[in-house]
C-alpha cells in the first residue's frame, strides 16, 4: 500500500508543482461545462413560431388569439404570420423560424362537427430542447383551448399533431458527425501538439535548428503533418462510420425523401 | 544578394570566440570567454557539469544568442550570417537526438535534405558515412533497435552528411559503455586523418580530454582557467606523480635507498617490500629506480608510474576535484536566434 502511495505522492507533487498544468486542468472543463450547459438547457426566450393558417374561420381565430396572447404575456416566443406550410417548413430547416403552428384548411368545419380536429407544430428535433419545450409549450394551449369556459355546446378534442422535421435517426447515425470532428480533433491534438512537445523535450528539435531550416518552416512542416493526420483519421472514420451506423443505402432513398417533404406540405391537402 | 565572402582576418581559423558572455537573469552562464581553433585542430572544452560547456556550444552552434561578444565560425560572424554557419558545421548535440522510428538511412538521408543535399551527393554520402561508422549493414534498420553506442555512430554520420569542415561535438560518449567509448574515439580519429575536419569536443572525462585532444580548454564556472595542450597542461603541475614499486627482497634498507631518488617528494611505506613514492617527475625517478636497483642488484617485483592526471591539473587551477554541480542555468529554452 505504502509503494502505490509513493507513486500517488510523486505524481500530485509534480502536478501542484505546476501552475499551468493545474490551471489548464481546471479551465477546460469549466470552458465546456458554460458552453455545453447553455447548448443543452436553459429558458428559451423570444423564440420565433410561425403560424399559417390555411382555415381563416371563428375556431382559428380563436387558437389565434389565444396564441398572441400567450406571446403577448409570457414573451416565451414571438408569433410571426406566414402563408405556406411549405414555406414554414423551410424556414424552421434553415432557423429563421424555431417552429411553426400550422392551422388546416377545414379545421372550423372539424372542431364543430367533433371530427378529431389538428392543429400541426412544425418542429426542429435536432434541436432538442428547443423542440420539446415548444411542444410542451403549444401542447398546453392545446389542452386549454380543449376546456370548456362556459357550458359546452360543442365537446373540443382538439389533438396537438407534431410533425417532426427530420424524420427518426438512429442513434449511431446520429453520433457520426461528432465522432468524426473528434476524432479529427484526437489526432491533431496527440500527432500533432503531443509530439510536438515530446520531441522539444527530447531535445530533437535542437537537432533540425542547427541545420539551416528556419522555425518557421520546422513548425509549419509538423503543423501540416498533424493536419494530414487528422484529414487522414477524418476520412476513414467518415467511411468506415458510415458503413457501421448503415448510412450507405440511405443516401439514395434520403435524397428522394427530403424531396418529398419539401414538395407536399401535410396541412394544406387534407 | 551580395556574396558572402569569409572574413579574412580569420584565415586558417576555424573558431574564434571573443569575449563571449551569455547571462540568464543575474547568473552568468559564461563570463568572458576568448578562445580560437585552427583549421584541422581537435579542440576540448574540459570541466565539470554546469560549468557552461553545454552554453558555450550553443553560441557557437547559433542556436542560442550572446549577450555580448562575438562568436566567428569559418570566418562568418554567428550573429550576422547564421545560415552560413549552420551550413559550415555539423553538430552532435548531447542528447540523442535521431528519431527512433526512422531507419537509420532514413535518419541520414532527411537530415539531408534539410541540408539540401542534392540526390545524387546525398546517397554517396550516405554511402561513404555509413561505413565511416561501421553501420552499413544497418542500414534499414529502425534506429530503435540500435545500442547507445550504435545510435551515437549514426548520430555522428548524421552531423557530417552534408561535409562541414567544422564539427562540434557535445559531451560525445557520456553514457556509453566502455567498448563503444573506444569506439567512438577510433571513428573521430579516424575521420579527422580521412577529411579536412576541425573538431570541438566538450567533455568531463579526462581520459577522453587527454586522449583525443591537440588542445584543451579547461572551463569552470563559466570562466576559462587554462588553455594549452594536455602534456603542457600537465607538465606546469609539479609533483602529481606517483610511482609504486615492490621489492622482491628488503630488510628495510631501501626505505633509506629511495630518499637519494632524483626529483622525490615524499616516500610511504606500505606494506614489507613496498613503496609508494611521490615525485616531481615520475619518468626521471622511475629510470633513476630502475638505475639504483640494478647497481645494488635487486628484484624488482612491480613498479608502476602514475603520472600526472588532468584531474590534478583541473585542482591546481581551480583549487577543487572535477565533480558535479547543480545545474544552475535553465535548461535550453529556445529564445528567439541570432539573424531571424
Amino acid at each position: 500500500m505504502t509503494r502505490m502511495m509513493a507513486i500517488v505522492e510523486r505524481d500530485l507533487r509534480k502536478f501542484f508543482r505546476s501552475p499551468t498544468l493545474m490551471l489548464v486542468s481546471m479551465v477546460m472543463p469549466l470552458v465546456q461545462l458554460v458552453i455545453l450547459g447553455n447548448a443543452f438547457g436553459g429558458k428559451i426566450h423570444n423564440a420565433r413560431v410561425g403560424v399559417v393558417d390555411y382555415d381563416h374561420g371563428e375556431q382559428a381565430v380563436r387558437v389565434r388569439e389565444m396564441f398572441d396572447s400567450v406571446a403577448a404575456n409570457i414573451k416565451t416566443f414571438t408569433a410571426v404570420n406566414c402563408n405556406d406550410e411549405r414555406q414554414a417548413r423551410e424556414d424552421v430547416r434553415t432557423g429563421k423560424l424555431d417552429a411553426a403552428l400550422i392551422i388546416p384548411a377545414q379545421y372550423s368545419r372539424r372542431v364543430l362537427a367533433g371530427d378529431s380536429p389538428k392543429l400541426g407544430l412544425v418542429v426542429d428535433n435536432s434541436d432538442q430542447f428547443m423542440s420539446s419545450s415548444l411542444e410542451a409549450e403549444m401542447q398546453s394551449l392545446a389542452d386549454a383551448l380543449n376546456t370548456p369556459t362556459v357550458q359546452p355546446k360543442v365537446v373540443q378534442q382538439i389533438v396537438l399533431e407534431i410533425v417532426e422535421l427530420y424524420p427518426y435517426v438512429e442513434y449511431m447515425k446520429y453520433l457520426l458527425a461528432g465522432s468524426i470532428a473528434l476524432a479529427m480533433y484526437v489526432s491533431v491534438m496527440i500527432g500533432g501538439g503531443m509530439l510536438y512537445i515530446d520531441d522539444k523535450a527530447r531535445g530533437v528539435h535542437e537537432g533540425f535548428l542547427v541545420t539551416p531550416i528556419t522555425r518557421l518552416e520546422l513548425v509549419m512542416g509538423l503543423n501540416l503533418a498533424g493536419a494530414i493526420k487528422a484529414v487522414l483519421s477524418g476520412v476513414s472514420l467518415t467511411v468506415i462510420g458510415s458503413l457501421l451506423a448503415g448510412l450507405g443505402g440511405d443516401f439514395s432513398s434520403r435524397a428522394g425523401a427530403a424531396a418529398s417533404a419539401v414538395d407536399c406540405g401535410r396541412f394544406d391537402c387534407v | 544578394m551580395t556574396a558572402h565572402k569569409s572574413d579574412p582576418r580569420y584565415a586558417g581559423i576555424a573558431i574564434a570566440v571573443e569575449n563571449i558572455v551569455k547571462r540568464y537573469g543575474d547568473f552568468e552562464a559564461v563570463s568572458d570567454v576568448s578562445f580560437q581553433v585552427k583549421n584541422g585542430e581537435m579542440f576540448g572544452l574540459l570541466g565539470p557539469n554546469g560549468a557552461g560547456k553545454s552554453t558555450l556550444i550553443r553560441m557557437m552552434t547559433t542556436l542560442i544568442p550572446a549577450t555580448s561578444g562575438r562568436a566567428n565560425i569559418a570566418g562568418f560572424d554567428v550573429a550576422k550570417e547564421p545560415d552560413i554557419v549552420r551550413r559550415a558545421i555539423g553538430v552532435i548535440p548531447q542528447a540523442l537526438t535521431s528519431d527512433i522510428d526512422l531507419t537509420v538511412e532514413e535518419n541520414l538521408s532527411i537530415y539531408a535534405k534539410l541540408y539540401g543535399v542534392p540526390k545524387a551527393q546525398r546517397e554517396k554520402n550516405i554511402e561513404e558515412l555509413l561505413r565511416a561508422v561501421d553501420l552499413l549493414k544497418w542500414r534499414d534498420a529502425q534506429t530503435k533497435t540500435l545500442s547507445g553506442g550504435m545510435r551515437r555512430r549514426l548520430e555522428i554520420a548524421r552531423g557530417l552528411i552534408h561535409n562541414p569542415q567544422i564539427f562540434f561535438l557535445d559531451e560525445p560518449t557520456t553514457g556509453l559503455d566502455p567498448v563503444s567509448r573506444v569506439a567512438v574515439w577510433e571513428m573521430l580519429d579516424h575521420l579527422r586523418s580521412t577529411r579536412e575536419l576541425t573538431i570541438l569536443i566538450t567533455t568531463h572525462y579526462m581520459d577522453e580530454a587527454d586522449h583525443l585532444c591537440d588542445r584543451i580548454a579547461i572551463v569552470d564556472h563559466g570562466k576559462l582557467v587554462a588553455l594549452d595542450t594536455p602534456i603542457a597542461l600537465k607538465a606546469s603541475v609539479p609533483g602529481n606523480s606517483v610511482v609504486d614499486v615492490q621489492f622482491a627482497r628488503d630488510a628495510g634498507e631501501w626505505r633509506e635507498r629511495l630518499e637519494t631518488l632524483a626529483g622525490l617528494t615524499s616516500v610511504e611505506a606500505q606494506s614489507v617490500g613496498s613503496y609508494r613514492l611521490h615525485t616531481e617527475n615520475g619518468p626521471q625517478t622511475t629510470a633513476s629506480l630502475v638505475a639504483l636497483a640494478a647497481d645494488k642488484g635487486a628484484v624488482i617485483k612491480s613498479l608502476s608510474v602514475q603520472n600526472t592526471t588532468l584531474d590534478d591539473v583541473f585542482v591546481h587551477y581551480t583549487g577543487r576535484q572535477l565533480r558535479d554541480e547543480q545545474v544552475k542555468a535553465p535548461l535550453f529554452q529556445m529564445p528567439p536566434r541570432p539573424g531571424n
